[in-house]
């Protein structure tokens, strides 16, 4: 465990280190300034607005910093060599892909708390309510990294990262809409095409139980259930692209 | 009562193919490898480029998965997590983070290397201390010079206290003094009992640290033996040093006399063994206090280039081939 945590730790430091990293810092300012300056035009909507482009933001600024920083992350150890020297140390290739999902999963939890940090200022500021559902929400969020995390682990362990962004995004798109798959099945003949309906519902990962924003703004509080579940399907979900990705990436060579 | 090891690493039949491109073709790199590293050694691989002496190291590491063959390593498989809690090793390149500090990239190698609770502030003390790091600790890795920056993989290598030390051109790119000071501590490291495992291109330097020598090429190991044995020319002749105020004269023609000053030095044919007696005899006549008598000796660089342009002729040599 010793190495799998100073593996998450030097990950941290790695990415905090990165200038794509302080350039999403400043690229999530920017946003949330946006909505500062435009809540005024919208009427009495202010809060609604903040809140939407707020959500919005971290959501997208949330994947660009995984995409950037996510699909590299394996290619960027082979390309230098360090995985030369990490892998001659006494750790299972498993301790490795956990390592680095932990650190990067750290990451993203930092900067998504630091986002929802930002809009519950600029709400403050503003003189709008600041409710307990917008840090539920920034936990969706994070739940939802989490997931795509795991796959982006699973796909750089086999895949160039230039495929390993194209399939990340096209799992992103997909994911959003796999709650629908099943309906999509009923509505289709018996036989290949409602099977392939039906298995893509059950391999895509179910981004849109993850989704939160609508509930935020209108004010709807979510049941304590619904957390749970999103946060077990998260956890299960992520173990078992991990597991995968710690198999794919067992049989690979460093020559 | 336990026997000690008779060997710290083994390579039996060991054969790897590299495969590249959509049409995976086939680069083999290793055809048959038998080698054994005995305990508290430096044993030096030599080969030419590309002769695969990295890829026989990563396989050691698990880096490298060997296409056929089997061995072991401190008792466990290759790159089992035991073993390499035990291995230090130096890659050829510094592998660096360059973001890091030499602090932080020597307390993210010691996570690494399992170390726990206070052994990690002693080992990294300990490395700091052993090859001089301290003023460069706060020092990013990026601003580094080459020499620092071996130091650094060095005392990463260094950090988990190994018995068993792998080196890959641990003194290419250094200047003299740090090749110096790098050779100092490789002896040091042997007498504190590790085995040591290094490739190197610069041949002098091996010469003199080395216990034992392989060559590798054409995927296998062409020659190999203590590095004595190995440089012993059979068909050469014995070398007599002496001291003697006039140089004197050699009882025939066959007998070759050089005179640096202080040395002075007959070559003998050994062919015919009466020619040693008499040349002894003649030059204990003359006056001349004999120093020594030892068998002409090859250099590492000449038998290397010569095993090399006669591959054949090397490997049907039996004391210089692999022992089973």
């Amino acid at each position: 465990m010793t190495a799998v945590l100073s593996l998450a730790r030097h990950t941290i430091l790695d990415a905090l280190r990165e200038k794509a990293f302080m350039v999403v810092g400043l690229f999530a300012l920017l946003l949330l300034g946006a909505s500062r300056l435009l809540s005024p035009l919208a009427l009495g909507e202010g809060r609604r607005v903040t809140l939407d482009l707020g959500l919005g933001g971290i959501a997208v600024l949330g994947l660009l910093l995984l995409i950037l920083l996510g699909t590299r992350m394996v290619h960027r150890e082979i390309d230098r060599k360090t995985i030369l020297l990490l892998l001659s140390k006494p750790i299972r290739r498993e301790e490795f892909i956990l390592g680095k999902f932990l650190g990067l999963v750290g990451v993203l939890s930092i900067s998504v708390a630091g986002m929802v940090l930002l809009l519950a200022t600029i709400l403050w500021v503003s003189g709008h309510a600041v409710e307990p559902t917008l840090a539920v929400a920034g936990y969706y969020a994070l739940l939802e990294l989490v997931v795509l995390s795991a796959v982006a682990m699973l796909l750089t362990a086999f895949t160039s990262p230039v495929l390993s962004t194209l399939f990340l995004l096209g799992l992103f798109v997909a994911g959003h809409l796999a709650g629908s798959l099943l309906d999509l099945a009923a509505m289709l003949p018996a036989g290949g095409p409602r099977q392939i309906s039906e298995a893509f519902f059950w391999v895509l990962p179910r981004l849109d139980l993850f989704s939160y924003t609508l509930e935020v703004v209108h004010g709807v509080h979510i049941n304590p259930g619904q957390i749970l579940t999103a946060t077990l399907y998260a956890v299960v979900y992520s173990v078992g692209a991990l597991a995968l990705g710690a198999l794919a990436f067992r049989s690979r060579e460093f020559s | 009562m336990t026997q000690p090891a008779t060997h710290v690493a083994s390579f039996r039949q060991i054969a790897k193919t590299f495969r590249s491109g959509l049409r995976r073709k086939r680069t083999p790199v290793l055809t048959d490898v038998t080698l054994k590293l005995l305990p508290g050694e430096i044993f030096a691989l030599l080969g030419p480029n590309g002769a695969g002496k990295t890829t026989l190291m990563k396989i050691l590491l698990g880096l490298v998965k060997p296409t056929r063959g089997t061995g072991r390593v401190l008792g466990g498989a290759f790159g089992s997590r035991d073993a390499l809690a035990r291995i230090g090793y130096q890659p050829e390149q510094p592998y660096l983070y360059p973001a890091l500090t030499v602090r932080e990239t020597l307390r993210f190698m010691a996570g690494l290397s399992q170390l726990k609770g206070r052994r990690v502030g002693q080992r990294t003390d300990a490395v700091i201390a052993l090859l001089g790091l301290e003023p460069q600790l706060g020092q990013r890795i990026r601003k580094l010079s080459r020499g620092w920056l071996q130091r650094v993989t060095l005392a990463s290598a260094l950090l988990p206290d190994p018995d068993l030390l792998l080196l890959d051109e641990p003194l290419g790119g250094l200047d003299p003094g740090a090749r110096l000071e790098t050779k100092k501590l490789i002896t040091q490291l042997k007498r504190a009992g590790k085995t040591v495992w290094l490739n190197s291109h610069i041949l002098p330097d091996v010469e003199a640290l080395a216990d034992r020598v392989a060559l590798l090429g054409e995927g296998r190991i062409l020659a190999q033996g203590e590095m004595e044995s190995l440089l012993r020319r059979r068909d050469a002749r014995v070398v007599i040093t002496f001291a003697s105020q006039a140089p004197p004269t050699p009882p025939d023609s066959t007998v070759i006399a050089a005179d640096s000053g202080r040395r002075k030095q007959w070559w003998v044919d050994q062919t015919d063994s009466g020619r040693l007696q008499s040349a002894l005899e003649s030059l204990f006549h003359q006056g001349a206090q004999v120093l020594s008598v030892e068998p002409e000796r090859e250099s590492l660089e000449s038998f290397f280039t010569r095993a090399l342009d006669d591959p054949a002729h090397e490997s049907a040599q039996p004391e210089r081939r692999l022992a089973s």
